[in-house]
């Protein structure tokens, strides 16, 4: 009993070395794939609203890190990244995310892609909790709603019109999910406030186009 | 093993003593990932990955284990198994293994595994543990299937939606929606509404076989 029970431990030795190269094999061959999948899930919401604004093929996203004095306005309480659209190596517009905490039931996650001058490309949700059916209807994969701030800027809609129609603003709510539909839409232009201040350090000086507006 | 036996091992594997419908093992990830159909064959064609991989191992070793090593040794092997096959999803379906989440990693704590696993290392040859693992996984996978298909078609109205996270962009229109678009039924989509399905198909097999639990 006593040499059979050593005998097993040997074994149980062998056998757990040998399962541990077995995984590290795995992950030193996966690593490299493992990394490329997963940027490649975080820029698929990014993708999709660049596509409709842009010419998909020449499109490279380069991340940028957000100065900290702007983090209340974008809801943020840590360092995130907004992202950079270059077309043929030349800056054409950028995606910012934000985040707000007035949803109806916790934090709404969300991005908002720009062109350059400052007109909306896109508005996606990236996260959300709220009512399933009335609500979720930001989500665009159960209603277009969302799809209502394609074209706005902040030179083509005054501040206080950026709320719900019966507010005296520019925009439907989404009947059953008041809150959800305001506190979205005032992210959004919270977001396009924050490019408006910073969007000479992003771009550099005025280009002439901008500077017609 | 004789054909005609192969196919009474199948039937009672299957149906009659299926372990999700007789004993109620491994119902928590039937529970948790049976809301759409993608998701329950993803779960299900994991953990029949793992169940035959580590049959396999498990048999291999049966003379090398005694009464104290064998149980660690299977969990230790099964741990092993689902660690690599969570390195190797994130290769090619990383969607996939983002829907699963923590359900992967459980792959580990599912009885239904160790069970099979068990069996093999005590006393079956090679053949007739792949032949029990593949038997025991699909009946897991069936389950999963049966229940999911049933929640999917009533609470979300749709069947084979999100396809494309097993099969990729060749299933995207894979989905249809046989009772129209607007067609929900919330309850079923929440956890209680799989509790509902999961004890009305237990009461369907016990009136069938006659034999209550």
């Amino acid at each position: 009993m006593q040499s059979r029970l050593r005998g097993g431990k040997i074994f149980m030795a062998m056998f757990i070395i040998s399962a541990i190269a077995l995984l590290l094999l795995i992950n030193i061959s996966t690593e490299n794939k493992i990394e490329a999948s997963y940027k490649r899930s975080i820029q698929a919401p990014l993708l999709d609203i660049l596509g409709q604004a842009f010419e998909s093929d020449a499109i490279e996203i380069n991340p940028y890190p957000i100065p900290e004095k702007f983090w209340p306005l974008l809801g943020f309480e840590n360092q995130h990244y907004l992202n950079i659209v270059y077309q043929n190596s030349e800056a054409v517009g950028l995606i910012i995310p934000a985040t707000t905490q007035n949803g109806y039931s916790g934090e709404i996650k969300l991005i908002v892609a720009a062109s350059r001058d400052g007109q909306i490309v896109g508005v996606r949700i990236l996260k959300h909790s709220e009512t399933p059916g009335l609500g979720d209807k930001i989500d665009i994969s159960t209603d277009n709603w969302i799809l209502a701030f394609n074209g706005r800027s902040l030179s083509n809609t005054a501040e206080k019109s950026w709320t719900v129609r019966k507010d005296g603003g520019e925009f439907d709510h989404i009947s059953g999910a008041t809150i959800t539909s305001k506190s979205v839409i005032t992210q959004v232009l919270k977001a396009l406030k924050y490019f408006e201040q910073d969007k000479v350090r992003l771009f550099g000086q005025t280009t002439s186009e901008t500077a017609s507006l | 093993m004789k054909n005609s036996s192969i196919k009474t091992t199948a039937i009672e594997a299957l149906w009659r003593e299926n372990p999700s419908l007789t004993k109620l093992m491994g119902i928590c990830p039937i529970i948790a990932m049976s809301s759409s159909v993608s998701i329950a064959i993803g779960l299900g064609l994991a953990t029949l990955i793992v169940i035959i991989t580590s049959n396999i191992i498990a048999s291999a070793i049966r003379q090398q284990l005694n009464l104290a090593t064998r149980v660690p040794s299977l969990i230790f092997i099964i741990a092993t198994m689902v660690t690599a096959l969570e390195m190797l999803m994130q290769v090619s379906f990383y969607g996939l293994f983002e829907l699963l989440g923590v359900f992967l990693p459980l792959i580990v704590v599912n009885q239904i595994v160790l069970m099979s696993a068990e069996s093999s290392a005590s006393q079956k040859s090679l053949s007739n543990s792949v032949l029990d693992g593949f038997l025991t996984g699909l009946g897991f996978l069936l389950v999963l299937v049966l229940i999911s298909s049933i929640r999917e078609l009533i609470g979300n109205g749709s069947l084979f939606d999100n396809m494309e996270v097993l099969f990729g962009s060749v299933a995207k229109d894979w989905v249809f929606h046989p009772f129209g678009n607007n067609f929900q039924f919330r309850l079923l989509l929440m956890p209680p509404g799989a509790l509902l399905i999961f004890g009305v198909v237990i009461a369907a097999k016990n009136a069938f076989s006659k034999k209550p639990l």
